[in-house]
């Protein structure tokens, strides 16, 4: 399976492999010239998602949540459905970037800044299966935890202080050997925060038809007519759609005046999230 | 006249919703009014044809019905072909039914077929409106029960007569108010959308050129000198690093959240264009951060005491300052209450003293975590680094770090500091301080 693996002398253990997706060669040559450093066979770096070789199989994507082409949310969920396991990077993403990019499948998140040392260390546990929370990323969870409850099976009293361990800066080896916590524990843990995150993105951000309504009503100006015809629907289905964006919007921005109309409501959110 | 619904934007929902219920109001009256013709089987033994009048009724229960059933289920205006099938019936029905009784009696015993009819004009009045064909239909039914009597001519048949005619009228005065108030109201939510559709337009426009402003600043201010050291192959110094650490966090912050970039004077030294020393005073006197927004030392503002002194404002403006001066901070701030201002106060004098120390004595660390969560009872704060850290054994705890720590311990709470060589430091500020016997290195 892998071709690197008779160059390797050290042993029966199967160096991981790691593609790094971004378009910035800069930080690109750096990052791979320490994986290669830490025993990772790296794979020719892609400037974006089409640059990757299909066919290819790492043991985790390094991915950088802006790239030309398909980016963000979007280039994980391409990533995870070739069954690929992903770690998403960013200097500059904020809250929601970072967390539709976990809906969407990353196994973790690190800051671009962050010296080789965590790169390495949070690749090498996504690799493996695990998952890796860097201290922004506990603190994203945390804030859309307490910002957006959930019905049913919200995280519970021992998974928030693991977040609230991990956004002190501790890292989860720590925080399970001052706990006496197994790692197969922690792991658990960490699955049940991640899994409850996608839910959450689910039930509080647009579903991607209700973003084409936002696109397409509250970007481009489109009255409900014209818009149900771009989207083959019938108009009472765009006012749907609309009337949930407002819902959801208004969940998420309790400062929001309650009278705003959905088409509003809808340019707003649009506008904040960037589409169109 | 049908198939309106397609064409309307959401205003005029209003004015098609109006017509629906207008239509209802109508299937009301004409269920309604089918009960009269009940009543003259109780006659029964004074009718020279009582199967007619069995008759009557059958058929008057079948039409009601579908009238009401059609209007109920109408999309928009009361159709013209429910209402002419309505008005060719009751003429119908006074001709033939009207049979039912002796030819003198016609007038007392099957009168009940005039309320009856006397709904036909109102639906007439509702979807044709003023014109000829609705006189016409009026004039039909009036003709129809004249005939219907014809023999028995009383003063009577002129009140009946003046009913199908005020019917008529009476619809179209209330069908004039009610479409002229949803005209308004559509009008009305035109205008609000108009006027919804502007304000954000403005607000973009507003916003966008706010950004081009600061975005051009921060450049011009921040990168752009550096870039053009490096382009000139100027040889990298510590101080260009430091500012090239600052100029990438104040970059990052402009595009990861350029609304929270107020235009802001900062009352540091570093403000200038040398790249100098960071700040080296000590923490202790700095003014607060909240007064960096202009709101004056405040504590006297009560109005603004929860948005420009609260503990969250108060720490996010802490972030903001060592974030400018290119600390690489991670921060989680969570304050769900305020506690009382002099342990707001000591505890950020703390914070930004332990934050001034990692900038001062940890070297280059790549994360510094803030950590800050609490409410009116309880707060706790971590400043974490993995930088070089110091040894306990030979660095005085706390001694080094005099201070503004003192302060946390006067208020009733309790600072941590933990330090490994080579493994960074831990501040942990606890408001108030844990009883005895909570693990964590105790002072």
């Amino acid at each position: 399976m892998n071709a690197e693996l008779p160059d390797q002398v050290a042993g029966d253990r199967r160096p991981l492999s790691v593609a790094i997706i971004d378009d910035h060669p800069i930080a690109t040559e750096s990052l791979a010239g320490r994986f290669a450093g830490a025993g990772f066979s790296v794979l020719a770096p892609a400037p974006s998602l089409e640059a990757l070789d299909p066919a290819a199989t790492p043991d985790v994507v390094v991915c950088d949540l802006h790239l030309p082409g398909l980016s963000g949310a979007a280039a994980v969920a391409e990533l995870r459905g070739r069954g690929l396991r992903v770690l998403a990077t960013s200097g500059v993403a904020t809250s929601d970037e970072v967390l539709d990019a976990i809906a969407a499948g990353a196994a973790g998140f690190v800051d671009k800044t962050v010296l080789a040392q965590q790169f390495i260390a949070a690749a090498t546990a996504v690799a493996a299966g695990g998952h890796h929370v860097s201290a922004r990323l506990a603190g994203f969870l945390l804030e859309d935890a307490s910002r957006r409850r959930l019905a049913r099976d919200e995280i519970d009293d021992d998974e928030r202080n693991l977040l609230r361990g991990l956004a002190q800066g501790d890292t989860l080896d720590e925080l399970c050997a001052e706990w006496g916590l197994t790692s197969a524990a922690a792991h658990r843990h960490l699955l049940r925060i991640f899994d409850a995150a996608r839910r959450r993105r689910r039930l509080h951000r647009p579903s991607p038809r209700e973003a084409e309504v936002m696109v397409l009503v509250g970007c481009r100006g489109l009255s409900h007519k014209e818009a149900a015809r771009a989207m083959n629907v019938k108009v009472s289905v765009v006012a749907d759609y609309l009337r949930a964006v407002r819902v959801k919007y208004l969940a998420s921005h309790p400062d929001a005046p309650v009278t705003i109309p959905p088409s509003t409501a809808a340019t707003l959110w649009a506008r904040e999230l960037g589409f169109g | 006249m049908t198939g309106m619904v397609g064409i309307m934007g959401p205003p005029q929902d209003v004015v098609v919703r109006t017509e629906q219920r207008m239509a209802r109001m109508v299937g009301y009256a004409r269920a309604a009014c089918a009960t009269f013709v009940l009543v003259p089987l109780f006659g029964w033994d004074q009718l020279r044809h009582p199967w007619i009048a069995v008759v009557v009724v059958v058929a008057a229960a079948a039409e009601a019905g579908w009238f009401s059933w059609s209007a109920w289920h109408s999309t928009s205006r009361l159709a013209d072909r429910l209402v002419l099938a309505d008005v060719a019936f009751c003429v119908a029905l006074m001709l033939v039914g009207s049979r039912a009784a002796e030819p003198g009696e016609r007038n007392r015993i099957m009168t009940e077929l005039v309320p009856f009819s006397l709904v036909a004009p109102a639906g007439v009045g509702f979807a044709l409106g003023i014109g000829v064909a609705g006189v016409v239909m009026v004039a039909a039914l009036m003709a129809a029960w004249s005939l219907a009597v014809l023999p028995d001519v009383t003063l009577k048949l002129g009140s009946d007569l003046l009913g199908f005619a005020l019917w008529y009228a009476v619809a179209l005065l209330i069908a004039r108010e009610l479409r002229a108030l949803s005209d308004a109201t559509a009008a009305a939510q035109e205008d609000a959308a108009a006027a919804w559709r502007l304000f954000v337009e403005q607000e973009r426009e507003a916003e966008s050129l706010r950004h081009r402003e600061i975005t051009h600043r921060e450049i011009h201010d921040y990168l752009l000198p550096i870039v053009d050291h490096v382009a000139a192959g100027g040889t990298p110094s510590a101080a260009l690093v430091r500012e090239a650490r600052r100029g990438a966090q104040r970059a990052r912050r402009i595009i990861m959240d350029p609304r929270g970039m107020d235009p802001r004077v900062l009352t540091d030294d570093t403000s200038g264009s040398g790249p100098g020393e960071p700040p080296a005073s000590s923490g202790s006197d700095v003014v607060p951060a909240g007064a960096d927004r202009g709101a004056g030392p405040g504590e006297s503002q009560a109005s603004r005491e929860d948005g420009e002194t609260g503990l969250e404002a108060m720490m996010s403006a802490v972030v903001d300052m060592f974030a400018d001066e290119g600390l690489p901070l991670v921060p989680f701030v969570a304050v769900r209450g305020e506690p009382p201002e002099a342990v707001r106060e000591a505890l950020v004098a703390a914070t930004r003293e332990a934050l001034r120390n990692v900038m001062r004595h940890a070297g280059p660390v790549d994360e510094v975590s803030l950590f800050v969560e609490g409410d009116a009872e309880e707060v706790l704060v971590v400043v974490r680094d993995r930088g070089v850290g110091f040894d306990p054994a030979t660095v005085r705890r706390g001694g080094g770090l005099a201070g503004s720590y003192p302060a946390i311990s006067r208020h009733g709470g309790r600072v941590e500091v933990t330090a490994r060589p080579g493994g960074g430091v831990k501040v942990t500020l606890r408001w108030p301080a844990p009883p005895a016997g909570v693990p964590g290195g105790a002072p």
